[in-house]
Order: C-alpha cells, then structure tokens, then sequence
C-alpha cells in the first residue's frame, strides 16, 4: 500500500512538474528555437510520468516494514534537524551544532553524559577553531 | 533533569565566545562579495582588501563569499541588515545593473551607495587566426549579406554581458541585433576552447580571456569596445575608430549599505583611494592586466546610471524587458 | 623530452618546493575532509599562501592541495556515506557498504592506493602525450558531449540488474529534474524557482549529494538500527593480499586510462570517469567490492590529471578547480596555453614532476591516517549517527551560507529515504542531477547548430562513434537475453 502510494505521490509530482514546465515564460529568441527552455523538462515529466504508470502496473516488490517506534524515533531527528535551521539565527552555528549533537544522541539513546558532552563540546570546538579562526571562512551572525 | 540543565548550562557558557568573537571592533573592514571564491569578483574584492590593509586605513579585512540568486541574495542581505554593515562594503560588477534591469531580483544600483570603480574590463571581439574574417569591416559584410550566416558564441547567459556587448556594437553597425545568432557558453574559457574547436566563427568576450590567446597567435582580435587602443594591444582598433561608436566596460566597484551618511561614504572614499595609490595595489593591477576605472563616489554614480540607461534601451531592443 | 623531464626534476626537488608539496597535500587532505570543503575551496584558500612564493613553489603547492583535497573527499565518502565533491561519489558505492562490514580500514587503504597509482599513470600519460591530446580535447564539441553524457546516463539505467532498469529511470529522471531547477543556462529564465532568490542559481551539489547519501543514510539507521559489525581496525587491513592486489592491478590499469582519457575532455570529466569506471567493472569486470571502489578511485586521480591537459596546453580550465588553478597561475603573470611549454619549460614540467611527488607524499601521509580515521566507526550508533548529521548539515550550511537550504537538504533526504526504502537506487538521481545542466546546454546547442542540416553531424568521426557506443549499450539487455536463452 505505501508502496502504491508512493508512487502515485511521485506521479503527481511528475505532472505537476511538467505542468510548470509549461509556464516558464518565453523570450523571443527562445521561442524561435527547435528546442527550447521548457522542452527538456517536459520531455523528463513526461518520461516520469509514464515510468511510473508502468511500475504501477507491476507487482509489488517485498518491502521491509518499519516498527512504530522506529518511526517516531525518526521523526524526532527530522524535528531536532529542523530545531538546528531554525536555530541558527538567534544562535551561532557552533552552539547549535553542539546542541543538535547532545540532543541526537540524546534521543537516540546515549545516556552517559561523559561521551556524550565530549562530543558535543570538542567536535564544535574543532570546527570553530580549525574552520573559522584558520581558515578564515566567514559565518554571518 | 537538573543535572541536564546544569550540562545545558555548561555547554552554552563553554561555548560563548564563540559568539562574542563575532563582535566588531572599529577599524575592522567586511567585504561582502556575490560570488564564489576564486572567480573575477572574488579576486578583485581580496586584492582591494590588502591594498587598504597595506595603505594602513583597515585591519583586519575578512571577506565573505555569498552566492545566490545571480548575486541578488548578497544584494538583498545587504540592504534588510544595512543597519549592522556599517564596517561593510559590497563588491560588485555590471550584471548587477543587467540583472536589476532584467527584474531578477527587486534591487538596483541606485539602492546602495557607489563609493569607487575599481577596474573595468572592455569587451572584445575574436576569431581563430586562419579565420576568412580579416577585419570587423569584413565580419560586418559578412553579416549584412546573412545576419544569420556565422554563430557567435559568448562565456554567459542570452542577455547578460557578452551577448548584450555583442548586441549593442551590432546595433551601432548599423545591423539587427535580434537576427545574430549568439550561442551562450557557461564559461569563457569553454567559449574559447568553441572558438579554437570551430563550433562558433566569432567569440564576443572580455579582453582578458583572448588577450593571452592572441599573443600566442591562436587568435586575432578584430576590435575592441574602449575608448582608445589599449596599451597591451596597439595593433587592435577600437569600435570607435572603426565608425561603430561605442565604449563599454564590464566594471566591479564598491558600494556601502544604504542609509549611509555622506561624512561616512567620504571616509571611505579617502579610505580606497589610497588603497589604490598602494604599490600592492598597482602589483594586482599588473598580475591580473585589469585596467584601472578609478571613479569615485558621485562620478561612480553617475556612470552607472548612464550605463544603466544604455543597457535598459538595449534589453529592450533585443526582447528582454517588455 | 627527456630535457624537459630533467628540469622539472630538478625544480621539484628542492628542498623548499619538496617541502611546500608535503604541506600542501597535508592542508589539502585535512580541507578535503572537513564537511562542505572541497578542492576548490582548498585551492582557494591556499591562494593567500601561495602569493609568498615563486611561481613553481606555488603552482607545486597548490597540484599537492588538489590531489590532497580529492583524497580527504574520498574519505567522507567512504566512512560516512558523505561524498563531498561530485568525483567521489562513485566511490562511496562500494566504499560505504564496506565500511560498514568493517572493513573500512581496507576501503580506505585501497582508495589510496588506487588514487596513487592513478594519479601516477596519469601524470605519466600527461607527460607523454599532452601535446597530441590538445587536440582532442578540441576535436569535443557540443555534438560529441550531447552523446558523451547520453551514453553515461543511458549505462547506468540499461546496465542495472533488470528488475531495477526502472527504478533507475526514474530516480534518473528526479536528478535531471533536481537539475533544472534554477537559472536556464542558454536563455537566462528562472525555472522552477518558485520566485525564490534561494533557488535562482540551482540547487547546490553538496546540498544534494549530503542529503540524499549522508543525511538519508543517517535517518535510515535510525530507523533500521543495524549496528555495524564492530570493526577491528589493525594495520593488517592496510596490506592487501598478493591475490587481491593481483586482482586489482588491471582493474587501476583500465580505470586509469578511461579516467585520464575523460579528464582531458573539458566539463564534467573527473565524474563522469568515476562513474564510467565504476560501471565497467561492475558489469564487465570481476564485480567485487574492492574493485568497486579500487575503478573510480583511479580514475577521478587520473582524470584530475589529465584535466591539466586543456589546462597546460590551451589555457582552457576543464573543470572548476582548474579555473581556480588557473586564476593562480595568471595571478603569477604566467599565460597557460600553447606557449607555456615554449616559454617556461620548468613551469610545466615543474608541475608535472610534482604530480608524482605529489601522488606519493600522499600516499605515504594517508596510510598511517587509516587507521586513525576508520576508528570513527567505533563509535556507538547514538554517538555516530549525530555525527553524520552535523557533518551533512554543516557541510551544507558552510557552502552556500543559506538556512532554507537546511530545510530543503531535509525534505530531500526524506525524500531519498522513502525511494529508498522502496528500494529505489539513488546513484542514478546523483548522477542525473550532476549532468542535467550540461546535457541541456549541450543539446540545445547541438541542436542550434544542426538547424542547417543534420548531415554536419555526421561527419564528425567522434560523435558517430559514440552513437554507435550507445546503440552497443542499448542492445546490451537484448544480447544478455539471448546469450540466457539457450539455458532454458
């Protein structure tokens, strides 16, 4: 089922993208052309889309099946993933790369706070120093 | 849980300086450059940099490379936090007004403050050496007969610099510039190697990427587009000369964030003009066969403006603003 | 020659350029490594320092930070599934599975190895043929590349096993569609851009390759917890067996001549000679993993070699490292091009004979990392995985500076979890998404040009040899059927 659905996701993203592939708007020398700004993305949303119609058609190949947990487990990499972005204004990307390291790890089960700290301290340390300071790579604030 | 907040704590005072070594001192100067690091722009900003370091007149220089947008993100960044740029200055080069002009990205010229043009490029026009095209009067013959006979190749984009050079000195040899055929390349260097290869008859660039070419005698020059011959190509005519009147320079010049006092745009006009009177300044000059625009601040200004008005009426002509 | 040879020996082996290449092999494999650092940063940030030298120290210099920059990427490709530079990613195939067996330690030492005798084959062919290969690499025009990088796309589809043929297509298919995202490269339209600055120059290679390889690999061992078998990193993983090296030498042997030949042709040359590599000796050769990743090691080296070819010869930087080289270069008020040889023979055979140098600093310097390096996968998943999240995402952040393209790096790696999962391949939406932009460009060139009849292109003798290379590799499946056929 999530396998049908998946495809059929990916074939409306297909059609949606060749769709747009006809919006994109033209200038006079474009027009003129046998091949022009759309005709390559048209040609690949149409060979995806069709692509996919057949795969549609076939059997279902076995699939592993993800416990309940594990997908929530999953999922609260992708918050902590979207915490680090959103983090990364009023924060500094050192601070919130420490953070985002103590946090995974956290979460994914790491409970001793020795490895745990090291972690989060020197791999941000190293960074800042080695990549900031020595190499002089600018990072807005 | 207290213990977590008190490791929490820890990290965070362990890592505080991090955040105050941002903070910025007076003398300290930032330059911000639309492009990646190693290209045109980026060499330009890093060589004014130590220029106005070695006058004496900044330190630390530190350099920030933000690409994106075709340069509109550095643009945009600049003006939303201009409050806090005021150690700032932005790099920057023709494509910005062409860009603007274009509507890629909502800012102009006009919303930050020039301070200097540093160098300019002139445009130039090349064919291989054994080509039958001998001189610009005999490429301009060759096109009245069939404007669409040759293709002519350019290291951009339609519409961006070579083909809007290429363009205008059509349209000032009397032909329709919307009937050449330009074919873009992503590089000047993979224009050349189209040039040197055969695919394209005529290659519309800046002098920097032939100039090398034809001293080698891989290629020849037909003419150029400043305003009198060029001290590194004697031989070569200009536009003008040719009866095609016209001058035009890639530039890249500084701008400072707006809302910038004029006391304070002053400073920094003193501030790079002795830069360039550095011998660290005129050694990049040499290295890198820039030629010099040394306009500053309201002259600056107005030459942008003039070539933004040239350049509105060309896009115009060619179908690229309506 | 063999006086030119000469001179570049004798200018590569003082004692300063000696030790200026150490360093900058040392700095250019620690900047390779770091997340987001390719070698065109490395180069670039090497650029101050070469300012201080003469023109052979610091063109020698900056050859060791561009060898020492790719292998450093080699090993984030093949510890953390994160390759960060577009001609590794073959490498981390093979690489990354082995890793996980434990047997990262051999991964490694068989990348350095390979890379060392690729790079070596390859600095002997440069020196042997790059005047004749000049021509070559003009002889490449938009015609023959238009086939070139059909060839390699059609490959990795109709080479695939037969139950994943259209998986591939349609992984493929994303890529190139990931790739036409942002400025047109002809006409200078946005596409797909939404109206968004963030999306006008196009989605960053890092941002791709980190979110669907290392950032989707993260999240699927979250969610599958297979630890990996604890591996015992001893110095006996670094020497090869007789037999395996036996095995190995021919693959190094082709893979380095395909690479250097793709290297020479200016564009996407060390990539797409990984993956060609890569694809012959899994389909054609003995399939093995060591082979797997031995083949693009080899050839990326090679193929970074031969891209001196238009470089020394033409002036003409193939890819977007040699431009930054070539910025170096001009920055010394040296003219690369057909006149480098005549006027500054030390240059050119300086650079040349410290590629060899170069090759084997480093080898001698990263052998006795491996160990060290491979020591990483020790630690416990909930350490590791963190890990392997902060190097994709601050890779990613240190390359374009952008926070939105965190959050597109996310949507991505979901995205290439579920294929995934689904068991989709995902080296064909990397591949597809690295060529998409030059074979539009390409192809609508070729097409521009053909406007006046197609009978021009067929008198190119290179581009119809290449279309009957694709025919070979579109008839493939058919032959595979009735070479199985009798069986039944």
């Amino acid at each position: 089922m999530a396998y049908r659905l998946t495809l059929l996701g990916l074939l409306l993203a297909g059609l949606a993208y060749t769709w747009l592939a006809q919006q994109i708007p033209m200038d006079p020398w474009t027009a003129e052309e046998l091949i022009n700004a759309r005709t390559m993305p048209t040609v690949y949303g149409a060979l995806l889309s069709l692509t996919l119609l057949i795969l549609l058609l076939r059997s279902i190949p076995p699939v592993a099946a993800v416990p309940a947990g594990r997908l929530v487990r999953g999922a609260g990499v992708a918050v902590l993933v979207v915490a680090f972005a959103a983090l990364l204004g009023p924060l500094n990307l050192w601070m919130g790369l420490g953070l985002l390291l103590l946090a995974t790890g956290w979460w994914l089960g790491e409970r001793r706070w020795l490895p745990l700290l090291s972690l989060a301290i020197s791999v941000p340390l190293l960074g800042f120093l080695g990549i900031e300071l020595g190499l002089g790579v600018y990072l807005p604030d | 849980m207290k213990l977590r907040r008190i490791a929490s704590l820890a990290l965070i005072l362990a890592l505080a300086p991090f955040h105050a070594a941002g903070t910025e001192t007076v003398e300290r100067l930032h330059l911000l450059i639309p492009a990646g690091p190693g290209g045109g722009l980026d060499t330009t900003a890093r060589a004014i940099g130590e220029a106005l370091r070695a006058a004496g007149v900044r330190s630390p220089v530190s350099y920030e490379n933000m690409t994106g947008g075709g340069g509109g993100r550095a643009m945009a960044h600049f003006i939303e936090t201009a409050d806090r740029q005021t150690n700032t200055l932005l790099i920057n080069s023709t494509p910005l007004i062409i860009r603007s002009l274009q509507g890629l990205f909502p800012h102009d010229h006009r919303d930050v403050v020039p301070i200097a043009g540093l160098v300019g490029e002139y445009g130039a026009f090349v064919v291989r050496n054994d080509s039958p095209l001998e001189s610009w009067p005999s490429l301009i013959t060759a096109l009245e007969a069939n404007t669409g006979a040759l293709n002519i190749g350019g290291g951009s984009v339609r519409g961006s610099l070579d083909h809007i050079v290429l363009a205008l000195a059509m349209e000032a040899s009397g032909l329709d510039p919307r009937r050449v055929r330009y074919l873009p390349y992503d590089a000047g260097g993979k224009a050349m190697l189209a040039l040197l290869g055969g695919e394209i008859e005529v290659l519309s660039t800046g002098i920097g990427e032939a100039v090398g070419y034809a001293r080698s005698g891989d290629v020849r020059i037909l003419a150029v587009t400043a305003p009198d011959r060029l001290a590194q190509l004697p031989e070569v005519p200009t536009l003008t000369e040719l009866g095609a009147p016209l001058v035009f320079a890639n530039w890249r010049g500084l701008f400072a964030a707006p809302g910038t006092s004029a006391a304070a745009a002053a400073d920094f006009q003193s501030e790079v003009a002795a830069a360039l009177a550095t011998e660290a300044w005129r050694t990049a000059v040499d290295r890198f066969g820039w030629t010099p625009l040394a306009l500053e601040g309201a002259a600056f200004g107005d030459y942008l403006d003039k070539q933004a008005d040239v350049l509105e009426s060309t896009l115009k002509a060619l179908g690229f603003i309506r | 020659m063999l006086e030119g040879i000469a001179t570049g020996f004798a200018t590569a082996f003082t004692l300063a350029n000696l030790g200026w290449v150490l360093f900058g092999c040392l700095a250019g494999t620690l900047i390779g490594m770091l997340p987001g650092l390719g070698p065109i940063t490395a180069i670039a940030l090497m650029i101050p320092v070469s300012y201080s030298l003469d023109p052979a120290g610091g063109l020698i210099m900056m050859a060791g930070v561009y060898y020492g920059a790719v292998f450093g990427g080699s090993t984030s490709a093949i510890l953390i599934n994160a390759p960060g530079v577009a001609s590794t990613v073959a490498t981390s195939f093979d690489g990354y599975p082995m890793a996980r067996d434990g047997q990262g330690g051999r991964a490694l030492a068989i990348a350095a190895y390979a890379s060392f005798a690729g790079g070596t084959l390859g600095a002997v062919a440069l020196m042997l043929f790059a005047g004749y290969l000049a021509g070559l690499a003009l002889a490449f025009q938009s015609p023959e590349y238009t086939l070139l990088l059909l060839l390699a796309l059609s490959s990795v589809v109709v080479l695939a096993s037969p139950g994943t043929r259209l998986p591939s297509l349609v992984t493929l298919l994303i890529g190139l569609m990931l790739g036409t995202v942002g400025t047109d490269q002809l006409a200078g339209i946005p596409r797909f851009t939404f109206g968004r600055l963030d999306l006008a120059d196009g989605l960053n290679f890092v941002l791709v390759v980190m979110a669907t390889f290392a950032l989707a690999e993260a999240f699927r061992m979250v969610l599958q917890d297979d630890a990996p078998a604890s591996p015992s990193v001893s110095g006996s993983q670094l020497r090869l067996p007789l037999d395996t090296s036996r095995r190995l030498l021919p693959v190094v042997g082709r893979s380095s001549v395909i690479g250097f030949l793709t290297g020479v042709l200016p564009g996407a040359g060390a990539t797409l000679a990984s993956f060609f590599a890569y694809d012959v000796e899994k389909r054609m050769g003995d399939g093995s993993r060591e082979a797997g990743v031995a083949a693009p090691e080899a050839a990326n080296n090679a193929a970074s070699t031969g891209s001196f070819v238009p470089l020394l010869t033409l002036g003409i930087p193939g890819s977007g490292t040699t431009a930054v080289l070539l910025g170096v270069m001009l920055s010394y008020g040296l003219q690369p091009g057909p006149r480098l040889l005549s006027d500054q023979p030390e240059i050119f055979w300086g650079v040349i004979v410290s590629m060899y140098l170069g090759n084997l600093i480093l080898l001698a310097l990263n052998l006795p990392l491996i160990p060290l390096l491979a020591r990483l996968l020790n630690l416990p998943a909930p350490l590791l995985i963190p890990l392997i999240i902060g190097f994709s995402l601050v890779g990613v952040y240190l390359t374009t500076l952008n926070g939105f393209d965190l959050y597109l790096m996310l949507g991505l790696a979901l995205l290439a979890l579920v294929l995934r999962w689904f068991a989709f391949p995902l080296a064909p939406l990397l591949l597809g998404f690295i060529l998409s932009g030059l074979l539009e460009e390409n192809a609508r060139r070729t097409l521009f040009i053909a406007e006046g009849g197609w009978s021009v292109l067929l008198e190119r003798p290179a581009f119809v040899i290449l279309g009957i290379l694709i025919l070979l590799v579109w008839l493939f499946p058919v032959w595979q059927r009735l070479r199985a056929a009798p069986r039944h």
